[in-house]
């Protein structure tokens, strides 16, 4: 299972053609790409950094969960490190499997799994400042908590 | 024992890596807890923290071995959206 976070420019052929095989009929891909926009304001940059051992064994279970689920479907997922650039990759999935049915919905799983249990964080670059995602959100999550239950 | 940190937790305090004195039986949050006297700013993330031993994630009550390595992790923000 062709399964890795580098540090390099992610190559879309490279996942493609790991998962190909005779008796696939489909193959589905995935891109998560840089935006150049979050919540109105303009992003610049994303900078992504991973805990790199055990992101690669979290998508290595994925990767495991995929192929137990759907038995006839093979993966390959690559995540990238490091300030990105807007419209470069920073995720690629490909599943291929017999029918596009599954193909999809093992692409889709795989995708959201990551982004819930793999051990990568991403910093957004905007004109005036830099923000790390998600982390922003709970403190502020944690804040409005702490200042309702102070307010009790 | 180590203790590994990432993301703002990294920036926070200025390295990814701590070596901590801790009593026997201490558990994932009591090192978190450690930590955060160090760098307050945590505190705040007490409940929303990720950890880790030897790569694997731990509840926050599992009791930590001697010469593992513990990793305090920000909530995760990988992939695209």
């Amino acid at each position: 299972m062709l399964i890795r976070v580098q540090g390099a420019p992610l190559d879309l052929n490279e996942v493609v053609r790991a998962v190909e095989r005779p008796s696939a009929g489909g193959i589905v891909s995935f891109s998560g790409v840089v935006r150049d926009q979050h919540d109105g304001k303009r992003v610049t940059a994303i900078g992504y950094e991973a805990y790199g051992a055990m992101a690669e064994s979290k998508m290595r279970q994925i990767g495991e969960d995929v192929e137990r689920r759907w038995p006839d479907a093979t993966i390959a997922m690559l995540h990238r490190t490091g300030q990105l650039k807007i419209g470069e990759a920073s995720v690629l999935i490909a599943v291929s499997a017999p029918h596009r049915a599954e193909a999809f919905d093992a692409c889709e799983y795989a995708i959201d799994t990551l982004k819930q249990i793999v051990p990568i964080w991403k910093k957004e670059a905007y004109e005036d400042g830099q923000v790390w995602l998600e982390y922003e959100h709970r403190l502020a999550q944690a804040n409005s908590k702490f200042r309702m239950q102070s307010s009790k | 024992m180590q203790v590994r940190l990432f993301a703002r937790y990294r920036e926070l305090a200025g390295t990814g890596s701590l070596s901590l004195n801790v009593p026997d039986n201490s558990t994932a949050l009591d090192v978190f807890d450690r930590v955060a006297e160090r760098y307050p700013d945590m505190q705040a993330m007490r409940g929303s923290t990720l950890m880790a031993v030897e790569a694997e994630y731990v509840k926050p009550d599992t009791e930590l071995r001697d010469g593992e390595e513990l990793a305090l992790m920000p909530p995760v923000s990988g992939g695209s959206c």
